[in-house]
């Protein structure tokens, strides 16, 4: 049966933590107000530890609409500032990746070491009668911290530690990622339009699996892959039991009987979610990271890592290089497959066409119950201090 | 050397890509043909293979590619050959293109979706010209859904 205008907009008659209103995904001061309450707040992914391997290694990037470097130190310690020079705020790292014993402002060639303390600033002569000194100018320090080779940065100051905000949510992981040595071989861009939350939403849910041919194929098949559950974490975490998938049932793969990665059986699956944009999906050889940047209601750049062991044979590496690009790389079966996807699902948000989504499946915490859906918007409305069902209070309003 | 020759099996390749017509292009293969897309990321300051694919695997690909969730839309490239040069005694060649993909969506827009360079190395000795290793330089690295047709 059809609905009319009126039904249309009427909100599902589900409780109202199992939909969110499309408003969240396309109104401007939401999205302003995310930048301020949750981006500017909670941990954020930076990079993998190595991609600033050696001292002096640096990666820039822009978060919250704050450029940031990330360096580690000549001490070996990895911090974060905002990449902007003290003196008239131009960058003071450029490009996306370097190495620096100190880092030099190429305006006015004011120079800062690796800790964020400005020890040069030039023809300083023209400062000393009324300052300010080098003593006061430091670049301005972010919280930095890394779990398990992951690097996470924090633009708030008074923000719990990385660890207390992640909790138990990297255990099914921690093994994976922190085990062996790993490096970073495969990074990319996506620039996406969607909202943020849409992209992420798409990681959370199992359901969407039906829309993959290679997931329909290969782990759909697999013996329990409906009978997993979800595990829930404070903070809006989430991942779910692994299990076992072989990937030579789609046409032209083969199984991943070896090279598995530590602490895994062979073809195994593992993945995490980690509230608010970062996805972890690690497949028996091969690991994935991604991550996005908010760039406006309708506009994010998802950074993909492909991640492999450091120092592993020139063979060995480029069957896990292979493994990774049949799914996730540019050229992948699923990656395009995801992006198209949402996409689609933002051109029915932008303009209000849609006006809601269901996130409403139970299937007592099984794979495709839509739960970690639920969890994730559960912290968004905590934090922004609206239910996601309803963000702007349209019906009270109405009722008014 | 059939200069015109070479020229021709790299034209020919592109527009059997851009038809979507698989078969022509793998006919225009040496058995032991590998196909791959590299780029170089400046983020991690290394290079970066995309896709690594023999003759098999592209084949066993294409047979999938209609099961697929895909950008409404085609591809189109455009190829400008720069330079044909002899490889030795081995009666190959290497060819150097500049490469232009185009993506037009099925409202009709068109927009640039990527930029690079074909390295080719293409087999003499037969009757006629035939691929035996393509390798797509991406300068684009930003490549929007992506695609999983090969370029």
């Amino acid at each position: 049966m059809t609905r009319s205008a009126d039904q249309w907009a009427t909100p599902p008659r589900v409780p109202h933590d199992h939909y969110v209103s499309a408003l969240v995904y396309s109104d401007p001061e939401i999205f302003r107000e995310e930048q301020e309450k949750i981006f500017k707040k909670v941990w954020k992914l930076a990079c993998h530890e190595s991609e600033v391997a050696a001292p002096g290694d640096y990666r820039t990037f822009t978060y919250a609409g704050t450029p940031l470097v990330v360096i580690r130190g000549m001490d070996k310690e990895i911090r974060c500032f905002v990449n902007a020079c003290s003196h008239r705020s131009a960058l003071v790292a450029r490009g996306p990746s370097g190495n620096a014993k100190t880092l030099t402002c190429f305006f006015h060639l004011w120079e800062y070491d690796t800790k964020g303390n400005c020890i040069g600033m030039t023809r300083d002569l023209g400062f000393k009668e009324v300052g300010p000194c080098k003593e006061d100018m430091g670049l301005r320090a972010v919280r930095c911290e890394t779990r398990a080779g992951l690097v996470f940065i924090n633009l708030d100051d008074q923000a719990e530690s990385l660890d207390s905000y992640l909790g138990h949510s990297l255990d099914l992981l921690e093994e994976v990622l922190g085990s062996k040595e790993l490096e970073v071989f495969h990074y990319h861009q996506v620039d996406m339009r969607a909202n943020w939350k849409q992209w992420h939403e798409t990681n959370m849910e199992d359901y969407h699996n039906w829309g993959h041919v290679v997931n329909r194929t290969t782990g759909m098949q697999a013996k329990g892959h409906f009978e997993r559950k979800w595990i829930l974490y404070a903070n809006g975490h989430g991942t779910m039991e692994p299990m076992k998938i072989d990937y030579s049932r789609y046409k032209g793969w083969q199984d991943r009987q070896e090279m598995n990665l530590p602490g895994l059986k062979p073809g195994e699956l593992r993945f995490g979610d980690l509230f608010p944009n970062t996805t972890i999906i690690v497949r028996a050889t091969c690991i994935r990271i991604d991550t996005s940047t908010p760039l406006g209601p309708s506009h994010t750049l998802l950074e993909y890592r492909g991640l492999g062991v450091k120092g592993e044979s020139a063979a060995d590496r480029a069957k896990r290089v292979r493994d990774h690009n049949q799914f996730w790389g540019p050229f992948g079966r699923n990656l395009v497959e995801d992006v198209v996807f949402v996409e689609a699902v933002e051109e029915c948000n932008r303009n209000g066409a849609a006006k809601y989504s269901v996130m409403s499946r139970r299937e007592d915490m099984r794979a495709q119950d839509d739960a970690l859906l639920r969890h994730f918007h559960n912290e968004w409305s905590r934090r922004m201090g609206r239910p996601a069902s309803n963000p702007l209070n349209q019906m009270a309003q109405a009722a008014e | 050397m059939d200069a015109d020759g070479v020229k021709d099996v790299i034209y020919q390749s592109c527009l059997a890509m851009d038809d979507e017509k698989f078969d022509e292009y793998l006919a225009l293969c040496s058995d032991d043909y590998r196909y791959k897309v590299t780029a170089y990321s400046p983020e991690l300051r290394k290079e970066m293979i995309w896709l690594d694919q023999s003759r098999d695997d592209l084949k066993a690909m294409f047979e999938m590619l209609p099961e697929h969730v895909k950008p409404d839309g085609r591809f189109t490239r455009h190829v400008q050959v720069y330079r044909v040069a002899p490889n030795g005694s081995s009666g190959t060649v290497n060819v150097t293109s500049a490469l232009t993909i185009y993506f037009t969506n099925d409202r009709g827009d068109t927009k640039i979706f990527g930029i690079g360079r074909y390295y080719d190395v293409v087999d003499t000795t037969g009757e006629v010209p035939r691929l035996k290793s393509r390798e797509v330089r991406m300068e684009t690295r930003s490549l929007g859904t992506g695609s999983q047709i090969p370029f």
